[in-house]
């Protein structure tokens, strides 16, 4: 056995100069610079011409970068955004937000233009915070705030919260500023290049696909129907049923968490900063509230909500009545479905058309006034 | 800190700018303060138990040096001393349960947490380095280091700490005596190095690492053959380019302490046979083996069986060899096995050596050569299962490696068509095409980098080569960083 010999000492040729090393770095530095310079301008060309392949901000959650993105080509292309509408997942998959728009349009004749922010996952803490810092990026008239039971019980996953903490971009938004933070948010080669960013994981040609799907799927206000229809759902719970003995478990003895009723509050608080809050809840179907105790319990929560919106000087919207929307119309006990969404969307549009008339409350923001 | 880390890279630049300038006489102290501050990013505990763990090889050496009557008995003892050391630390997780019992048996409670006990990075490098050394001076073939600061650097000396080289004290003493000049060829060979492996390390290695499902060798009974074929030979190629990779970035930087390490890797998958494999694959360890190992073995025996055709003198020498070698990777019947595997390996090449003239590869023709490269890394590359996992979960893999699924044929036209949504590649069935590309570029690199049959210096090449590789090869590191290390989020009803 011996050793090979190390054709590294004898890079040069005796007799040829050798071409220098340091030299060959500092082109190709450069080289790499301007490569990357041209690259950032192409990509600053594309945003510009509104050519809107998929972005990222390098955050966790796509679909929130998703939701980022399209509002902001949303703002570009209508000038504005009158009313946000934020939540969960329920949101997301539930509100149609130009369907919304029509119902208060024919009601009022006035046409708010309304963006669906609702976020897969988004715990109330996070929403807290998004709800901010998208009132000082957008300045909507309205945020139209939809909650719901389980956002101020235990068993929100934590790792949606810790997940927004890590994030570089969202620390940038919230005033602590990195390098990466800054050139996330800057740079627009970065915002093309990093939905693809994870192309050395395991999971990356099924989850770029679905990303690349969920981002064709939303509209340009921000709904992403779901076609999936619920099964069972006239079903009673069953809390002997393991899946579902989880969740009666969490819920039992359910009463708001003091913490998330204070991110609560601060949502409530924005009016202070000139934006209108409104708070309702989704359309639940009633199974839903075994978990929490039945119905009273719900009740009593929404009495909680609709006194502290009040006590803020926000607008507590009465939820839109659940038997209307018909079962076929529900993922779940508590999800829509692309058919439910747009009759909830509409009886949603037509209540707040009929505050609006009669003079209780409208849309704040410039289109909607 | 991680070598790969750009914190690591600048204050070794650092250190170095400060060890240029100091006197001679100051400069190893200065190598003992660095390579202690390395040592205390991990745990300042580390740099007690490898002082002490130096001076006691060091007081060993002097030991085994004057003594006459004793000499093998002291140089015995200190093999041992090394091996306890050795067992003490890195397979505590075998005897530690057995002594939490039996203390907690004799009524002392609360054991269990105070017997933890940390690995010091780097120990089974360091404790074969040292068994080198102690065997050497026995042997006469070297003096024994009287200068204390000098033998605590050539063992916690900060690059070669983590991983290796597993450097010789006769080779690496007088480079600490003499350390070559910093000047620009030095320190553009350490660039060269350093880029060259910051591209393995992070673009293959890392990348090719992460392209492996984490159950992938836990439950491979879950997956198509077809991925359990690809994801062995990432496993392969990711673990060539993180070792090789970490030992360019390494020896790079102690060039700038004019300190030259022992190459470890060179392009050992290009092999033509098992010998070959073994000069090329982890070379200072596998060069250490057989120095200490293989050679006085063969002698033995060969004085004992003379007979060239003597089963003990062919078989003993390669299975021993590499059976320790398996043992030093760790303690447990799946390296042992990887051992012996290769063994065998080098033993049926010895037998075939006997039953037909052995041909120099200069001589023979492509297609012996060729037949020869791919037998040799189609075997090394099973040879990684047992390596990797236990040998239950390694036979189920090979089992399954053959236990292909047919393509969904039907999704993919679907997909290409547009009659329906493309929203998930998994039900396809087809192997990950970023995954294969990867594996076709690190056999591309290596390709690449050959030059008759060594890996070639980056500088080696004319100068537009060597700028589009440059540029390539900085391209592509820039766009392996901003890999998510957590799972992105998906929801599962919050």
């Amino acid at each position: 056995m011996t050793t090979p010999a190390n054709s590294e000492k004898t890079a040069a040729r005796p007799g040829k100069k050798k071409p220098s090393f340091l030299k060959v770095l500092c082109i190709s530095l450069l080289i790499v610079f301007c490569f990357l310079a041209f690259l950032e301008a192409g990509a600053r060309l594309l945003q510009r011409k509104n050519t809107q392949p998929i972005r990222s901000i390098g955050n966790f959650h796509s679909q929130f970068e998703t939701k980022w993105f399209k509002l902001n080509d949303y703002v570009k292309a209508n000038g504005g955004v009158d009313v946000l509408l934020m939540g969960n997942s329920m949101v997301n998959t539930g509100v149609d937000a130009d369907v919304m728009a029509q119902a208060y349009e024919e009601k009022t004749g006035v046409n708010p233009r309304i963006f669906n922010f609702g976020v897969e996952g988004m715990d109330i803490h996070t929403n807290s915070e998004l709800a901010a810092l998208l009132n000082d990026e957008f300045h909507p008239g309205t945020i139209l705030f939809f909650t719901e039971m389980r956002e101020y019980g235990p068993g929100n996953d934590p790792s949606v919260p810790e997940g927004y903490q890590k994030a570089a971009w969202f620390q940038y938004q919230l005033g602590n500023p990195t390098f990466e933070g800054w050139l996330y948010d800057h740079s627009a080669l970065m915002q093309y290049f990093l939905p693809y960013r994870n192309w050395s994981r395991a999971d990356f040609p099924d989850t770029v696909l679905k990303d690349l799907y969920r981002y064709a799927q939303t509209t340009p206000s921000g709904y992403e129907p779901d076609r999936a229809y619920g099964r069972d759902l006239d079903v009673r719970t069953d809390p002997t049923d393991p899946a579902q003995k989880v969740l009666f478990d969490l819920y039992t003895n359910y009463s708001p968490d003091e913490a998330n009723l204070e991110d609560f509050s601060t949502i409530l608080d924005l009016e202070k900063s000139g934006v209108q809050v409104a708070v309702t809840e989704m359309p639940i179907y009633w199974t839903f509230f075994d978990y929490f105790g039945g119905e009273t319990v719900h009740q009593e929560f929404l009495s909680t909500i609709e006194a502290l919106a009040i006590e803020r000087g926000a607008e507590f919207i009465t939820p839109v009545d659940a038997e209307l929307i018909p079962l076929v119309g529900r993922v779940d006990n508590h999800h829509l479905n692309f058919e439910g969404a747009p009759i909830y969307s509409e009886l949603l549009g037509a209540e707040l058309g009929d505050l609006c008339v009669e003079g209780t409350f409208c849309f704040s923001g410039e289109a909607a006034e | 800190m991680n070598v790969t880390s750009l914190l690591f890279i600048l204050l070794a630049f650092l250190a170095a700018l400060v060890y240029q300038r100091l006197p001679a006489r100051l400069r190893n102290l200065w190598l003992l303060v660095v390579s202690a501050a390395f040592l205390a990013t991990w745990s300042w505990q580390f740099i007690l138990v490898l002082l002490a763990f130096g001076w006691i090889n060091y007081a060993l050496g002097l030991k085994i040096e004057t003594s006459t009557a004793k000499k093998k008995g002291w140089v015995l003892f200190g093999v041992l001393i090394n091996l306890v050391i050795l067992f003490v630390f890195k397979y505590n997780h075998f005897y530690q349960p057995a002594v939490a019992r039996l203390l907690e048996g004799m009524g002392v409670q609360g054991v269990s947490d105070g017997l933890k006990i940390l690995l010091p990075v780097g120990l089974s490098f360091l404790v074969v380095q040292a068994i080198g050394y102690l065997v050497d001076v026995s042997n006469a073939r070297q003096k024994a280091e009287r200068d204390l600061v000098k033998f605590w650097v050539y063992t916690v000396y900060f690059p070669k700490l983590l991983s290796g080289p597993v450097e010789r004290a006769r080779q690496f003493l007088p480079r600490l005596e003499n350390p070559l000049k910093l000047d620009r060829d030095l320190l553009e060979r350490s660039l060269a190095l350093i880029l060259t492996g910051l591209f393995r390390k992070i673009f293959f290695a890392d990348a090719l690492f992460r392209m492996i499902p984490d159950n992938a060798f836990v439950a491979p009974q879950d997956y198509a053959g077809q991925h359990l074929v690809f994801w062995l030979l990432a496993y392969a190629f990711a673990l060539y380019n993180d070792f090789a990779g970490y030992t360019s970035i390494v020896r790079g930087v102690s060039l700038w302490f004019g300190i030259e390490l022992t190459n470890n890797f060179n392009l050992p998958y290009l092999s033509h046979n098992f010998t070959e494999f073994w000069n090329r694959w982890h070379i200072s360890l596998s060069s250490w083996l057989r120095d200490f190992i293989f050679f006085p073995a063969s002698r033995a025996l060969m004085r004992r069986f003379p007979s060239r055709t003597n089963l003990l003198s062919l078989a003993v020498p390669p299975l021993a060899t590499m059976l320790a070698s398996g043992l030093w990777h760790g303690l447990s019947w799946n390296l042992l096995f990887w051992g012996a595997l290769h063994g065998c390996f080098l033993l049926g090449e010895r037998i075939w050596g006997l039953i037909k003239k052995p041909v120099p590869l200069n001589e023979q023709n492509r297609w012996q050569r060729a037949l020869g490269l791919v037998v040799t890394f189609t075997l090394t590359v099973l040879a990684w299962l047992p390596f990797r996992m236990s040998l239950p979960v390694a036979a189920g893999y090979l089992a399954g490696m053959f236990k292909w699924v047919v393509p969904n044929k039907d999704l993919i036209v679907a997909y290409l068509k547009g009659t329906t949504d493309a929203i998930s590649w998994s039900p396809l069935n087809l192997p990950n095409p970023l995954l294969v590309l990867m594996i076709g570029l690190a056999i591309g690199f290596d390709c690449l980098m050959n030059r008759d049959g060594n890996e070639r210096d980056l500088r080696s090449f004319a100068t537009a080569g060597q700028i589009v590789l440059t540029v390539l090869m900085a391209l592509l590191i820039l766009v392996s960083l901003f890999t998510d290390t957590t799972a992105p989020f998906v929801y599962q009803g919050f």
